[in-house]
């Protein structure tokens, strides 16, 4: 089974380089765990890419940063993403299916 | 008292429909503005939009990204960095922004239909925010660009491109018209965010922001990731209308809107990132090729969110990738040459380091399209700069408008796709134009392309009657933004690094 | 004696370029029209020797040089490659 099929797509937000984007992918590792992880970097954006379901929960981002994040904060770091979004008040998801 | 979270109250505060009583449902949704596909209501009213976002959110989040967006610049606006920039990046500057600006607030008036006329209340909520969305890129473009104003005459053509018969305009204009501002809500929807939005306009926003940022200039940099993050959100809307479309029978439907679509954009970003990141980009600066960006964002992010959703890969998968590989090159040879009929000043871009990694991304360039470029380079190398210009004109692609092109040089080929239809003979730059037209003749026949409009009498033959015609001013007719002084390379003294 | 525009793509050429011609031109006027404006600017010289002809874009076989453009019916904005013969 490669890559590529639906479930085992990588998915996961392109991240601003920046304060935000770091406390994210840093809060991806953590919340995440049992699911394949890569980072590729780029000169302004980093694309973070996990295998089948990527869960970003804003509480763990702002353990991260040392203050609140909420949505619209990162929101404004995260020009792009792969996967299908799902958004609620305390996590974003990017889904393979 | 605590607040609700938004999932608490979204579901009930997005419900908007009701059964009208004084119309019907049809005067107050006409299939003309609002297309249903046959679909019940019941079953629009299921959109459940992917990225939810309150009106208060949406405010507080929209003005801390401009705060950001407008706070850098206003940090570097010191920096004298445009004044200092290449040529290349100045060239570059000044095509994204004036393509760009208004195609961005003509959008908002698709997103306003969509607000207007779309079934499901989910998605006329969030195409109320895409409305916004889209008159701020229009504004904040046109102010960045406007800084330059008083550098570079060129910006005005930001605001002033979309009314002119500029050839390159009216390629671009033809394109968002046909998929945007000539479509019921719906079909609307699913071209624009499908087919440009979740598509293409990675290529000039996030992934040219990477270019623009070894450029060091980071302000842009800043500005087109800032823009982008409101595309991220508004472009979901196409995800659950896809759905629908093709969990109710009419996926054939949303596959030639997307297949439409998607190839009327892959040709304006082919002209519009391709000759920026593969040209227009300082050589020192590039972080990718075209074609890296397109594996990356478009053939496999994007095809990947395609078959993920249901729909299969375009009919035209293995042509596109064929075409990455040679349209905008030959297209980077024409916007030189007719370099008077560009509002800009066109670079070629073809010093000696830059062939050599012209061939490393695309190899055999130099045995193709290098050999026009050769010859160019020898007339100017003797002095006769007035032989590098063409005297006829191309022949222009009767659906993008971009010209009709084929392979150069030591593998040449001949490219043209024909249609004859009610005594008039049609040329396509592509088997996938030909194909858009051979779907609707009757919605694209009676359009004349440029070079048409040259010889049907709608421009006159006078040396000047063209650039009139097309809204240039003597003052504004392209010339070689080095001054021919590129042809070893670029480094001399008055035309030091910067 | 009527003009009409003609688009020609020469061997080695990008795309094709539009030029034109009279209906009562042969293809040997047809040709050097088209080559004394884009060949030494877009393509190199052809070999003092070389024989030009013209072919009907997705014909099989080219025309004979002594064909006319109105012998031809030829249509407004026919496309024709021109290239060397051998």
């Amino acid at each position: 089974m490669t890559d590529n099929t639906d479930e085992n797509r990588f998915v996961g937000p392109v991240m601003k380089a920046g304060e935000i984007g770091e406390a994210v992918i840093e809060a991806i590792h953590e919340d995440n765990e049992g699911r394949k992880i890569e980072v590729e970097e780029h000169e302004s954006y980093f694309r973070v890419k996990v295998q089948g379901e990527c869960v970003v929960r804003f509480d763990t981002v702002s353990e991260m940063l040392g203050r609140d994040v909420l949505l619209s904060d990162i929101e404004s770091s995260m020009p792009a993403f792969e996967g299908f979004i799902r958004t609620d008040s305390e996590q974003l998801r990017f889904l393979a299916k | 008292m605590a607040m609700l979270k938004m999932e608490e109250w979204y579901d009930l505060a997005r419900e908007t429909n009701w059964t009208p009583s004084y119309v019907t449902e049809d005067e107050l949704f006409p299939l003309p503005m609002s297309n249903n596909f046959d679909i019940p209501v019941s079953t629009w009213e299921s959109f459940d939009e992917p990225y939810k976002v309150s009106y208060r959110d949406y405010v507080k989040s929209q003005r801390d990204k401009d705060v950001g967006a407008y706070s850098v610049k206003a940090a570097l606006a010191r920096s004298d960095f445009f004044k200092k920039a290449s040529p290349h990046w100045k060239a570059l500057l000044a095509l994204h922004f004036s393509a760009v600006c208004w195609a961005e607030f003509h959008s908002a008036s698709a997103f306003g239909r969509m607000t207007r006329f779309s079934r499901s209340p989910g998605m006329r909520n969030m195409a109320t925010f895409g409305t916004l969305d889209e008159i701020r890129h229009g504004q904040i473009q046109i102010y960045f660009a406007y800084e330059f104003l008083k550098h570079d005459g060129v910006f005005d053509w930001c605001h002033k491109s979309s009314k002119t018969e500029n050839w390159i305009i009216i390629s671009l204009r033809h394109a968002l018209d046909d998929i945007a501002h000539t479509r019921d809500a719906t079909s609307a929807a699913i071209m624009l965010n499908m087919g440009l939005e979740q598509s293409f306009t990675n290529l000039q926003f996030v992934a040219l922001s990477a270019d623009a940022a070894k450029c060091g200039d980071h302000s842009f940099a800043t500005m087109l990731q800032s823009i982008q993050t409101d595309e991220a959100r508004h472009a979901q809307i196409g995800e659950p209308m896809v759905r629908i479309m093709c969990e109710n029978g009419k996926k054939a439907e949303a596959q030639q809107l997307v297949e439409i679509a998607f190839w009327r954009m892959w040709k304006q970003f082919s002209a519009l990132s391709g000759i920026g990141m593969d040209y227009y980009t300082p050589l020192e600066h590039r972080e990718n090729s075209l074609k890296d960006f397109m594996d990356e964002w478009v053939i496999g992010q994007f095809g990947r969110t395609i078959e993920a959703l249901g729909l299969d890969l375009p009919w035209y998968w293995d042509y596109l990738q064929y075409d990455i590989s040679t349209f905008h090159h030959a297209q980077q040879i024409g916007v030189y040459v007719y370099r008077a009929t560009q509002w800009w000043r066109p670079i070629a871009c073809v010093s000696p380091a830059e062939r050599e990694w012209l061939e490393s991304k695309y190899p055999g360039w130099n045995e193709t399209y290098g050999k026009c470029w050769d010859v160019v380079i020898e007339n100017i190398r003797n002095g006769d700069f007035e032989k590098t210009v063409p005297a006829p004109p191309p022949l222009i692609c009767n659906m993008c408008g971009l010209e009709v092109s084929g392979i150069a040089g030591d593998h040449w080929k001949s490219v043209d796709h024909q249609v004859e239809l009610d005594n008039r003979l049609y040329h396509f730059c592509s088997p996938v134009c030909k194909w858009i037209f051979e779907i609707e003749p009757s919605r694209y026949k009676g359009h004349a392309s440029i070079i048409d409009r040259c010889f049907d009498g709608t421009i006159g033959t006078g040396p000047d009657d063209f650039y009139e015609y097309m809204g240039h001013s003597f003052a504004e007719r392209g010339v070689d933004g080095y001054d021919y002084e590129w042809i070893d390379g670029y480094d001399t003294p008055q035309r030091a690094a910067e | 004696m009527v003009d009409i525009p003609v688009a020609c793509n020469i061997q080695g050429d990008y795309g094709f370029k539009v030029i034109v011609v009279d209906d009562e031109d042969t293809m040997t006027e047809v040709i050097r029209k088209a080559t004394e404006q884009i060949v030494g600017v877009l393509v190199k010289q052809f070999p003092p020797d070389a024989k030009l002809i013209a072919k009907i874009h997705g014909a099989d076989t080219p025309l004979p040089n002594t064909a006319t453009v109105k012998g031809e019916n030829f249509r407004q904005m026919e496309a024709i490659d021109i290239y060397q013969e051998g």
